[in-house]
């Protein structure tokens, strides 16, 4: 399936073999994929990673929020694409050659999320992740699994249910059933 | 005939070797060569006593001679070695111990000769067992699903087997159906240790083990009785689903009841025309009186003593008649048993592996299509590739004719359970009513015959109920007094049909139309065809009964028809002669699996509108469009005036042609709810896949799911409904028009 993760993965287990006992005992270290999202490193569990495809044509699906691009077609079935840029509040990018789609398992269904880039897999220890840092009450820490050091630099754990989270699937249908004035925006829509 | 061959060839001895060459076919090599491998193993047996292995040397010697074709008459030389044999097996008597079990090397004894099914009932048994059970401690919740699945297959086998005894209580068939349905519920239930339900299949077994060796005749209370035990055992079944879902485990009502009548269905008053011993003519021995090979009184004389062994055996070892007469009856009685049950064979699939095969195969088709239609195979100067790619064609179709085929099932189960239904029904009514199905074998997709169970049951109750006439007023009006329902199937210009008639006394027009000014439905009938009147009985909560009984006339049922058959995108229509009776119309597509659609383009994007929902598309011109208080939009068509909504605002689509002259309307709704999309342009028709959006997305109003288009890429389904709703509730609110597609495009 995941034929990039996995060739990193292998490659890796020989570099850091003591790493995966940790895991076991320690919960929360492992191997991660990292990928960069506006220049910064992020994580994600490579379990949850089903595979990863190139950027391809992507459904827009109407009335939903901003952050869901739409459908794919994935070999016959039809799932969700999520822009984690948008997800973040970061500004949309043009698409490179290296915008890619990580499919991944979260609540037992499969989705989509378009990131910059793809770098590699890492096995860090559990010892080298932190708690998320708190910024006060404003800036919710709770998607973040921790903050992971390997080799000198920090990547941001991400945990993927909550990133996806059920809210945000709620969200998105009351949006467009509850209130719809609330969800008036500017008119660029000439007139009649 | 290698079916018999032992699981052991060392466990051989000479009686098995006596029924192996009488069960052995000359013609195949394979029996031959068994045989030749037994010949030896006893051979090396009996190498102590002489004589016996002289016998065995010389029948060898003769197999080999049928086997290399020296023989010029095999079957003269068959029965020498049959005699051989029997010499054998004298000399051998009381040197070799019998057999432990004869029976074993014969797994499938024909039943004639077979031992006797316990009929007389334990003592030990006799007492119901106690009416509180508990699911075994150990119960696999596994085994216990697949047990009832099973149990309910044979069920439904058993209830049909039983009604066509009905019409010909003589159905030996239909009797070891039955038997068997209740056999296997009795060992498998046995072994999970669900007394209640094995201790009542023994014991409806043994009746029908009673009626299978015609000790009595399947008729009257007998035929009550049996029905009863499947109904009993079907709430079993269901009990124990509910029990596995953590209910506790109860038993149905009348099992008691039913299990004390089972045990002494005479002393319990039923009926029983015992018929005495009578003349099965698959029975060996019947086959060996009537070829003249043996006397009937000496055959009766071995049966009574012939203890475990087949009545084969017996027969030779009585010396009743030789062994190649046996062997020959044998094989006459094979025959004769191997026409019948000639069955086609199956497996049992899972469902979803199913479904995602046929999803897969969809989109083979549509892969193998964007393969076609490649540039590169279709602008020549390939022409072997495009003949190879022409030929994956051919073959991609067939399989997906293949795998939609293997979705499809016939009408016949649900037309069974009707059967039943109308039986119970009419008994209960105090009415004469024949079912007469045709068409059973019309295949449709299996999914849809689930949703189809329910408006067919309420139909039926409403044609009983309500259609035809007790016996009494049909004399009166110069009928039968047996109504007549009929149950049919058919395909009929691309859909399935099916059609309930009944011979009573029809839709009552004035009495609809009484009921429907009454209750507010319509003002007058003015201007109402009869079909229009006679579909107000689709309204929820309408009945022109003044009864409400048990079985129908509280108003749901029509309802629950119309609905049902709305979900499947089918029609119904009524037809009714007062006096003559009334016939219900379905119209139904062949599957659910293939939509067809519009395709639909509205800027950049594209969407397809199911065709079912579409009425008409049409260029507007300017002078039928108006605005109504600068907001609401509505265009005139043909002196109907009705609202326009454009896709592109409800979507927030960018892009999309402004000008509604320059677009198209496409008008869909129904009645009051009629309205206006407007779109660009209409790109096609196309049959589509659907598909849900992934769990993620949840419900998105106005869109129903998605399909995979001819490039690969996902197009959505408009869901009607869905949009006109979300069109006025916008239009209500104010809210022009909302953006939320993200600028990925």
């Amino acid at each position: 399936m995941n034929r990039t993760g996995t060739d990193t993965a292998t490659h890796n287990q020989t570099k850091h073999r003591s790493a995966g006992v940790d895991r076991t005992a320690g919960g929360s270290g492992g191997k991660f994929l990292t990928f960069f999202l506006r220049g910064e490193e992020y994580g994600l569990e490579i379990l949850k990673v089903q595979e990863i495809i190139g950027m391809m044509g992507v459904t827009p699906v109407p009335r939903t929020p901003e952050f869901i691009c739409g459908v794919i077609n994935l070999r016959g079935k039809v799932i969700p694409i999520v822009d984690l840029r948008l997800k973040f509040g970061m500004e949309s990018v043009e698409h490179t050659e290296e915008t890619c789609i990580i499919v991944v398992q979260a609540q037992g269904l499969q989705i989509g999320i378009v990131v910059d880039k793809v770098s590699e897999v890492l096995d860090i220890a559990a010892e080298d992740i932190e708690e998320p840092p708190s910024f006060g009450t404003d800036v919710n820490t709770d998607y973040i699994l921790g903050i992971g050091k390997s080799e000198g630099r920090v990547k941001l754990l991400l945990d993927i249910d909550r990133v996806l989270s059920n809210q945000d699937v709620s969200a998105i249908s009351s949006t467009v059933t509850s209130e719809p004035s609330t969800q008036k925006v500017e008119e660029t829509c000439s007139t009649q | 005939m290698n079916t018999g061959a032992p699981d052991s060839i060392e466990s051989l001895n000479l009686n098995d070797l006596a029924t192996l060459l009488v069960r052995c076919d000359l013609t195949s090599t394979d029996d031959s060569k068994q045989l030749r491998e037994s010949l030896n193993v006893a051979l090396a047996k009996a190498s102590e006593l002489p004589r016996v292995r002289e016998a065995l040397e010389s029948a060898t010697h003769h197999l080999d001679n049928i086997v290399s074709g020296a023989a010029s008459d095999p079957a003269a030389v068959f029965s020498e070695i049959g005699r051989l044999i029997e010499t054998a097996i004298e000399e051998s008597e009381g040197m070799i111990a019998p057999a432990g079990n004869i029976t074993a090397a014969i797994p499938n004894p024909p039943p004639p000769s077979a031992a006797v099914p316990p009929t007389k009932p334990d003592p030990a048994e006799s007492q119901s067992p106690s009416a509180v059970e508990q699911l075994p401690a150990d119960a696999d919740a596994g085994l216990m699903g697949e047990f009832v699945t099973e149990g309910y297959e044979y069920i439904e086998g058993a209830e049909a087997a039983l009604l066509s005894l009905e019409t010909n209580p003589d159905d030996m068939e239909a009797v070891n159906t039955v038997f068997r349905a209740f056999h296997t519920i009795k060992g498998t239930s046995a072994f999970l240790g669900l007394v209640a339900i094995s201790e009542l299949a023994h014991r409806a077994e043994s009746l029908l083990g009673r009626v299978r060796d015609r000790e009595i005749r399947f008729t009257g209370g007998y035929a009550d009785l049996a029905l009863r035990a499947v109904d009993i055992l079907k709430a079993l079944l269901q009990a124990i689903q509910e029990a596995l879902g953590g209910e506790p485990l109860r038993r149905p009502e009348g099992y008691g009841e039913l299990f004390g009548l089972l045990e002494n269905p005479e002393a319990a008053g039923i009926s029983s025309e015992t018929v005495p011993e009578p003349i099965t003519p698959l029975r060996v021995g019947d086959i060996l009186v009537a070829e003249g090979k043996a006397r009937r009184d000496e055959i009766e004389m071995v049966a009574v003593d012939q203890g475990e062994q087949p009545i084969g055996m017996a027969i030779i070892k009585s010396e009743t008649a030789s062994l190649t007469d046996v062997a020959h009856a044998l094989r006459t009685q094979q025959q004769i048993a191997s026409t019948d049950r000639a069955v086609d064979s199956s497996m049992r699939v899972r469902t979803d592996r199913l479904d995602r095969l046929i999803d897969m195969v969809g989109e083979l088709v549509i892969a193998q299509s964007m393969v076609a239609q490649d540039s590169t195979v279709i602008t020549g100067g390939h022409h072997g590739l495009a003949k190879k790619v022409g030929h994956t064609g051919k073959i991609v179709r067939e399989l997906q004719d293949l795998s939609m085929s293997m979705r499809m099932v016939p009408f016949k189960g649900a037309f069974q359970k009707m059967a039943r239904l109308t039986r119970d029904l009419a008994h209960k009514n105090g009415k004469q009513v024949d079912l007469i199905t045709e068409g059973e074998d019309t295949e449709i997709d299996r999914n849809m015959v689930d949703v189809l169970n329910d408006p067919l049951v309420h139909m039926v109750r409403n044609a009983v109920d309500h259609g035809i006439e007790p016996p009494d007023s049909r004399r009166e009006a110069g009928k039968s007094p047996v109504g007549v329902l009929r149950l049919a199937a058919y395909h009929a210009g691309g859909n399935v049909v099916v059609e309930l008639s009944d011979d009573g006394r029809g839709l009552n027009r004035e009495k609809i139309i009484k009921k429907a000014v009454a209750t507010g439905v319509i003002e007058s009938d003015k201007g109402m065809s009869d079909r229009e009147v006679f579909n107000l009985i689709f309204r929820p909560g309408f009945s022109t009964v003044e009864q409400v009984t048990d079985v129908s006339g509280r108003g749901v049922g029509m309802d629950v028809v119309k609905r049902g058959i709305d979900a499947l995108r089918g029609r119904v229509e009524i037809d009714s002669q007062p006096g003559r009776g009334c016939t219900f119309t379905i119209r139904l597509p062949l599957t659910m699996a293939i939509t067809d659609g519009m395709l639909v383009r509205v800027g950049l994007q594209r969407f397809i509108i199911p065709t079912v929902n579409i009425h008409l598309s049409f260029q507007p011109v300017a002078g039928a469009l108006s605005t109504i208080a600068g907001r609401g939009e509505m265009v005139m068509l043909r002196d109907e005036l009705m609202p326009v909504f454009r896709l592109h605002r409800l979507f927030g689509i960018q892009d999309a042609i402004e000008d509604a002259t320059r677009g198209l309307l496409v008008v869909i709704g129904d009645g009051d709810r009629r309205c206006a999309l407007l779109v660009d342009e209409l790109l096609g028709q196309q049959q589509v896949v659907a598909k849900s959006l992934g769990g993620g997305i949840g419900n998105v109003p106005g869109v129903s799911g998605g399909a995979i288009l001819g490039d690969g890429r996902v197009g959505l389904i408009i869901d009607a409904p869905g949009v006109t709703a979300l069109a006025r509730q916008l239009a209500t609110s104010g809210a022009e028009y909302v953006t939320g597609a993200c600028s990925l495009a």
